[in-house]
């Protein structure tokens, strides 16, 4: 299977990104597939479209890592539907992540406004 | 990766099926939700289905990524491969049946030969720990030949040394056995068993423990002629004494003494030596194993073989330094400068370094020639892989274009070769393996033993085979799959168009692999022709006597303790007896067998003239010999006379000279007359004779009056009127009844001749087989390419024929062009071997390497046969049918 080098870049960037959203999004609630797509869209008021189907690629790499495990049930309407929910691995790992991110943002926000008051950071 | 993940990734691999169908399922039931969702929206039910499709994106793609969580994708990718590979391998029989049995054969070959030299050569003695064994040589600081030890030298070395933790020693003989017990053996001469002479501690240097009773005690390294004991070894004592169980303890009469067998060696050690040893007995008993030989107390008798155990650690240029000193202290200050003395300390191996730069030459060839023999293969297979490739060529077009990388092709056609490589070198080793075992006791000189080698199926060799079949694979598959798997296709169908062309194939990498196949066949052709034609030419070597209707008598009367008063007796009655037999022209006695395998050499000093120091180099040969020896070998005696009973009886000091001796130190003068040695005539000179080496001429010899010491070394030579074989039974008994008791061995004089013609027979027996498989591989070859090429232009010679061609004009279409090919690969082939067959040297005694009937012979032959080749396939294309031909598009 071929890929152009630069979509595999674009994945490899946005993995990591996507991992700790789908997480976060756990954080609220088992959820299914779709559910975390939808939300992640809802939530980020649009901004992120993602494409449902790059979810579920991330979705077995977070399994393997076992921070979040699987349930058949059936969904709001209805349907059987796979259900995701986070475990105490993945809650630690999302704090985890969070903090660094905060930290990533917080250092680029410096980078850029470097005249903000240090009492503005988190 | 983690352990941990790499532990998770595994569990999940072994449930990838459920996972697979797993996520088929989430994922239909996501889009199921999308669609409802849609729905709800208001848009029809096609619409919602292709707007869900659009939301979630590419579902193949999702599938793909996700599934690399649970499956190792190179392995995955790896067994595909194989899986695939396999499926095309059994699609095609013909061609992986072919190209397996070409390999096998290739590969085969190749692996039986590095087999046998990695055994004979590098292959670890079979001993305990054989990294610290070492092999002791004297060695000159001259010339650089590893010689053997004395046996006062290998004891003072023995006793004085640090660096070893044991230094043994060891020498071959030839001892008679005559009793088993009590039973005595059905045979005048006895049975002679290859006999180990070795040191006391020979078995416990070398680790070899006994499977029965025990190997030697110090006690019987001390005293000569003490330690009558001997240790069986295991194939002896199965074979000759039927693995009697209560044999340590029983005698066997050896050389008329009785020896008490003490022990019996494991099984697969049968010494350090390529002969297989029957016996051992201690080095003490040398005065009985070799009568009259006083070599345990001769400093200047250098006969012996050393080998050692080194100490931890210590190198063996330590070893080395250390025994040099040692030796040159030993010394005799009187004989020569003693720091030329020099001890080698080489590893432990069955053969010396001497014997394997004398091996060499031989071995490199014969290498090349499997080599080339493996590259005709190859060519072959490449050919055949190459057509196949072009008819695979929609499939892999197709898959050029839905996507697959060039490099992910050409891995998978490289994973085909590699199989059908490795299938073919399995094949091939196992075979070669099996042959060597099974005919490498049958490969010896006659009247010798085999070789002691145990070839098997060991890691180097097993190592080398599936080496040499990647290699192989590579060799012959790359280009094949580069060629296939060519970006642009649709260049590579235009080159094999099936349309009306006058030369529908422009491979020209086909044809160069013919041509290349055609001359390295050529080459080995001639070599085997050149070595063939050698031989029979060294069958009709004239060696200067006549060595038919000659018998010769061994009577080894020192055994009996004959002194030289009896002896000279026996020999006057047995020479009077033979001379009355009928059918006995002639009768002499010499001290020496001509071509035997061992002989004299003197310092020859003409009287006349002030010694030079050209004249002691000078090596001469000397016989001892009695009245009738000349008529007996029917040598002539050009000038002067022979030696008649009156010089014996007068104890003469004369002698007979050769020719070449003649010509060497009195040139254009008569050397009759003229002294040497302080006061020993010249009376007669003799045609010169090959005594020593059937393949030197010009040899000096001297030959001396028979005197009473020499009695009882004497050799009697009878010359028959008819063959000799007759007189065999009548000779031996009378031999036998005038020295009761004496062993007696009576053989035919061209019986010696054998053992020298039998390297070049090996030689030419073994190219003429590998010559054999190049041409059948290079015919192989030239029908595969015909034939191809004919189905290619099927169409075309429709054409011609519907226009009015004759069988002649098609037949010479067809076989032009193949034709054509193998002339140039002949002519190609022709210029090497001329280059080449200087390599061939020693083997060819004598005959030009550019022999003109074998090249021109070969040649013709070659050009035959492969018109026969190409005759198959071209009365096919004779055969069609102008109408079917046309119809095939």
């Amino acid at each position: 299977m071929t890929r152009p080098a630069q979509t595999r870049e674009h994945l490899e960037l946005f993995q990591g990104t996507l991992d700790l959203l789908i997480l976060r999004t756990l954080r609220w609630g088992p959820m299914h597939g779709h559910g975390i797509a939808k939300f992640i869209e809802q939530s980020s008021r649009e901004t992120f479209r993602i494409e449902h189907g790059s979810l579920y690629p991330a979705l077995q790499r977070l399994q393997q890592e076992g921070w979040i495990v699987t349930e058949w049930g059936t969904s709001s309407n209805n349907r059987r539907a796979k259900f995701y929910k986070i475990t105490a691995a993945g809650r630690k790992q999302l704090t985890a992540e969070q903090t660094r991110w905060t930290r990533f943002t917080a250092a680029i926000g410096h980078i850029l406004h470097p005249s903000k008051p240090a009492s503005e950071e988190e | 990766m983690s352990l941990r993940r790499f532990v998770a990734r595994l569990r999940s691999w072994r449930k990838r099926d459920d996972a697979e169908s797993e996520l088929a399922d989430e994922i239909r039931a996501h889009l199921e939700i999308e669609e409802d969702e849609q729905r709800a929206t208001g848009i029809s039910a096609d619409e919602a289905r292709d707007a869900a499709r659009r939301a979630f994106g590419n579902v193949t793609l999702a599938k793909e990524v996700s599934r690399e969580a649970w499956i190792f994708r190179r392995f995955d990718e790896f067994t595909g491969d194989i899986r695939f590979a396999l499926r095309q391998l059994r699609r095609g029989p013909g061609f992986t049946s072919v190209t397996i049995l070409t390999l096998a054969l290739g590969i085969g070959v190749n692996t039986a030969i590095f087999s046998l030299f990695y055994t004979l050569t590098l292959a670890p003695l079979p001993v305990k720990s054989p990294s610290e064994i070492a092999d002791v040589y004297q060695m000159s600081q001259t010339d650089s030949k590893y010689g053997p030890l004395s046996y006062p030298e290998y004891v003072y070395l023995r006793d004085r040394n640090t660096t070893f933790s044991g230094l043994a020693a060891f020498n071959g003989a030839t001892m008679t056995l005559s009793s088993i017990g009590k039973t005595r053996i059905d045979s005048t001469e006895g049975e002679p068993l290859q006999t180990m002479l070795v040191s006391g501690n020979y078995f416990s240097v070398l680790g070899i423990t006994p499977t029965h009773g025990r190997a030697f005690l110090p006690d019987e390294d001390r005293t000569p002629g003490s330690a009558a004991v001997v240790v069986l070894s295991y194939y002896f004592w199965q074979r000759r004494l039927d693995a009697a169980p209560d044999i340590v303890g029983k005698t066997l009469t050896l050389n008329l003494l009785p020896y008490t067998v003490v022990g019996i060696a494991p099984k697969g050690f049968e010494g350090t030596i390529p002969n297989p040893v029957d016996i051992w007995v201690p080095m003490m008993m040398d005065g009985n194993a070799n009568p009259g030989s006083n070599a345990l107390h001769d400093r200047n008798s250098y006969f012996l073989h050393s080998i050692g155990r080194l100490k931890n650690g210590i190198q063996r240029s330590n070893a080395q330094s250390e025994l040099t000193v040692l030796a040159q202290q030993f010394a005799d200050p009187t004989t020569g400068d003693k720091n030329k003395i020099g001890i080698a300390v080489a590893p432990g191996s069955f053969v010396s370094p001497q014997d394997f730069k004398q091996g060499l030459p031989a071995g490199v060839i014969l290498m090349l020639a499997v080599a080339l023999v493996l590259l005709i293969a190859c060519a072959n297979v490449a050919n055949l892989a190459l057509a196949r490739g072009l008819s695979r060529q929609k499939e892999i077009g197709t898959r050029l274009a839905l996507g697959a990388s060039r490099f992910r092709i050409v891995r998978q056609l490289l994973t085909e070769s590699f199989l059908v490589s490795l299938a073919g070198g399995a094949a091939g080793t196992m075979i070669a393996i099996w042959s060597l075992q099974g005919f490498l006791p049958f490969l010896h000189p006659p009247g010798e033993r085999g070789l002691n080698l145990n070839v098997r199926l060991d890691v180097p060799t097993l190592g080398f085979a599936i080496l040499l079949s990647l290699l192989t694979a590579i060799a012959f598959g790359l280009i094949p799959a580069l060629r296939s798997s060519r970006h642009d296709p649709i260049a590579t169908l235009k080159e094999e168009g099936t349309a009306f062309r006058h030369r529908t194939s422009k491979s020209r990498l086909r044809s160069m692999l013919v041509v290349a196949q055609v001359a390295m066949s050529l080459v080995l052709l001639v070599a085997a022709g050149l070595l063939l034609r050698a031989l029979t030419k060294a069958q009709r070597v004239n060696p200067g006597f006549d060595m038919k209707n000659v018998l010769v008598i061994t009577a080894r009367v020192k055994m009996q303790n004959y002194d030289a008063k009896r002896g000279a007796e026996f020999d006057r009655a047995l020479k009077e007896r033979l001379t009355t037999l009928p059918g006995v022209n002639a009768v002499g006695l010499g001290a020496v067998v001509p071509l035997g395998s061992s002989f004299y050499t003197t310092n020859f000093v003409p009287d006349d003239r002030p010694s030079s120091p050209d004249d002691a180099k000078a090596s001469v040969n000397f016989n001892t010999v009695s009245p009738g020896y000349f008529e007996a070998l029917s040598i002539p005696v050009v000038s002067g006379r022979g030696f008649t009973e009156d010089d014996v009886a007068q104890n003469r000091k004369v002698a007979v000279v050769s020719e070449a001796l003649a010509n060497h130190f009195w040139r254009g003068q008569n050397p009759i007359g003229k002294t040497f040695g302080k006061g020993r005539e010249v009376i007669g000179v003799s045609k010169d004779v090959r005594s020593i080496h059937l393949w030197t001429a010009g040899d000096m010899c001297v030959y001396f009056p028979a005197t009473l010491n020499d009695s009882t070394a004497m050799i009697f030579f009878v010359r028959t009127s008819g063959d000799p074989g007759g007189l065999v039974r009548t000779v031996t008994e009378s031999a036998t009844l005038l020295a009761p008791g004496v062993p007696i061995k009576v053989i035919r004089l061209e019986d010696n001749l054998a053992r020298w013609i039998w390297p070049s027979q090996l030689g030419a027996a073994l190219s003429g087989a590998l010559g054999g498989l190049a041409l059948l591989l290079a015919l192989i070859g030239i029908y595969g390419v015909t034939s191809y090429a004919v189905r290619q232009r099927t169409h075309e010679i429709g054409v011609r024929m519907a226009l009015g061609a004759q069988n002649f004009h098609v037949l010479r279409l067809v076989l032009g062009h193949s034709m054509f090919l193998v002339g140039v690969g002949v002519v190609i082939g022709l210029a090497i071997s001329a280059a080449a067959a200087q390599l061939l040297g020693e083997f060819l005694y004598g005959l030009s390497a550019l022999d003109l009937v074998t090249f021109a012979g070969v040649s013709m032959l070659f050009i035959a046969v492969s018109l026969a080749a190409c005759y198959i396939p071209a009365r096919r294309a004779m055969r069609v049918e102008p109408i079917t031909a046309l119809r095939y598009e």
